[in-house]
């Protein structure tokens, strides 16, 4: 098996997480989430993520869900 | 083109030419000795087995005898001999023609229609945007997808906010897409070239390139352009995009709370349906992501003659159904130039006519959201199709 790499992922912040945002996304930098945008107004966050870290970001408090980032849209 | 035509012998007021006698309860035998008696029909069959299908030809009708009607042919002295009996007392209790019914399937009213486009597409016709006195003033409406010709002449003096998400790749459209659902949903009702195709013509536009000018994307770059929408305010977002999904397949949790927080803030999110079905082979697909998210307005697409689309996804799991449908098939709109106008179908050609209704709602109303949501379905045309395939049914401007 080739590793992985990295994986692309969308974290939901929960209604608590959205009002203390910039605090929250230096937690999940913390915890190894490379941080590509912060969606302040949806409260989401994009980046990437060694599959291993995955258990870490959703501990995070205010996470409310992580999802692997789809690529295939179209139209 | 064709127009439909009938060619089964039947009337033209929805009725077989037949009548339903209503039979008293318990009364049966005596109805089918009475109808012979006084009208001279004799009935040959008495038959609740008989099937769909059944050839009533030759007989003189047929009784259903756990319904306690008959079905059955009467020239006009027969029909007046049977009304008399109806009003008086006895085993006939009632008499009312026959109904021509539809099956309700796609196939069935798949028809070409002939339709005058000289002064406005069929699209706009068909949601009766040409006749709205609204037209979107002072509403936002986002379109989402790979761009748009910012300097197409259909627009010139509009007012366009445009952004991109494409790492490397300005707002401009180099694809196409972009620019025809752009037209659609906020383009001229006047081109001054060819005729009219847009909604919301005075909708304020905000261009969010989140598909590269190859067609291709991905959630971050989506959501990013639906941050942005509802950040600049905008009532509406239109995306003519979206990934398939498999059967049973959940929802995109991430997209649902996207959507839920959008619409705390006034944004309604219309997306396509989707156009993995192919329903010449009988193949529906579900509904794909993120239209399946419970609150994005998921739209399907129906061609001309108001059948469903072939390719139109349909609602297949109890979550991710369509919810309208609007024009998706052979729908001109504006392209990049030179081309200028270009004709192209698919659930994403559906979505911007759904956006453009939503707008003019909008501005008419003041509703925003769920309120918003709730005009579009109410005022929607009901259709004879499956509310699996097109749900409240074609969306209708205000």
């Amino acid at each position: 098996m080739t590793d992985p790499g990295p994986l692309r992922v969308l974290v939901t912040v929960d209604d608590d997480g959205m009002g203390r945002l910039p605090d929250l996304v230096a937690d999940l930098r913390a915890v190894g989430l490379s941080v590509d945008a912060v969606l302040e107004h949806v409260g989401v966050v994009t980046g990437s993520i060694d599959p291993a870290g995955v258990a870490g970001v959703r501990a995070v408090l205010g996470v409310e869900g992580i999802e692997l980032e789809r690529s295939d849209w179209g139209f | 083109m064709t127009t439909p035509s009938r060619d089964d012998g039947t009337a033209d007021d929805g009725t077989t030419g037949r009548y339903l006698v209503l039979l008293e309860d318990d009364s049966v035998a005596a109805g089918t000795r009475e109808l012979n008696r006084i009208a001279g029909i004799d009935v040959a069959a008495t038959a609740d087995a008989t099937g769909p299908g059944a050839d009533l030809r030759g007989a003189g009708g047929l009784v259903l005898d756990r319904l306690g009607v008959a079905v059955v042919d009467a020239d006009p002295d027969q029909a007046e001999a049977l009304a008399r009996a109806a009003a008086a007392s006895g085993p006939i209790a009632g008499l009312e023609r026959e109904r021509r019914v539809r099956a309700i399937t796609a196939e069935e009213v798949q028809t070409a229609v002939a339709v005058d486009e000289s002064v406005f597409t069929w699209g706009l016709q068909a949601v009766g945007a040409q006749l709205s006195t609204a037209t979107g003033a002072g509403i936002r409406v986002a379109v989402l997808d790979t761009g748009f010709d910012l300097a197409h002449p259909d627009f010139a003096g509009r007012q366009v906010t445009a952004e991109s998400f494409v790492p490397g790749e300005s707002a401009q459209d180099g694809h196409g897409h972009g620019t025809h659902c752009v037209g659609t949903s906020c383009g001229p009702r006047e081109p001054g070239d060819g005729p009219g195709y847009g909604i919301a013509s005075a909708a304020e536009i905000y261009v969010g390139k989140v598909l590269s000018d190859g067609g291709s994307g991905s959630d971050g770059g989506i959501l990013s352009g639906i941050a942005w929408a509802v950040e600049n305010g905008c009532a509406v977002v239109s995306m003519s995009l979206g990934a398939a999904t498999q059967p049973g397949q959940p929802f995109s949790r991430t997209f649902e709370r996207v959507a839920t927080r959008a619409m705390a803030q006034g944004t309604l999110i219309v997306a396509a349906a989707g156009n993995e079905s192919d329903r010449r082979t009988g193949a529906v697909a579900p509904v794909g992501h993120p239209a399946n998210c419970p609150s994005i307005l998921a739209v399907g697409a129906v061609d001309a003659a108001e059948a469903i689309a072939y390719f139109s996804c349909g609602t297949v799991d109890r979550i991710g159904s369509v919810d309208v449908v609007g024009p998706g098939v052979d729908v001109l709109s504006s392209w990049p130039m030179p081309l200028r106008h270009n004709r192209i179908s698919g659930t994403s050609m559906a979505t911007p006519h759904v956006a453009g209704v939503a707008a003019l709602i909008a501005q008419a109303t003041g509703a925003r959201s769920w309120a918003l949501w709730a005009r579009l379905a109410q005022s929607a045309i009901r259709q004879p199709l499956p509310s699996t395939d097109v749900g409240a049914g074609l969306v209708q401007a205000p």
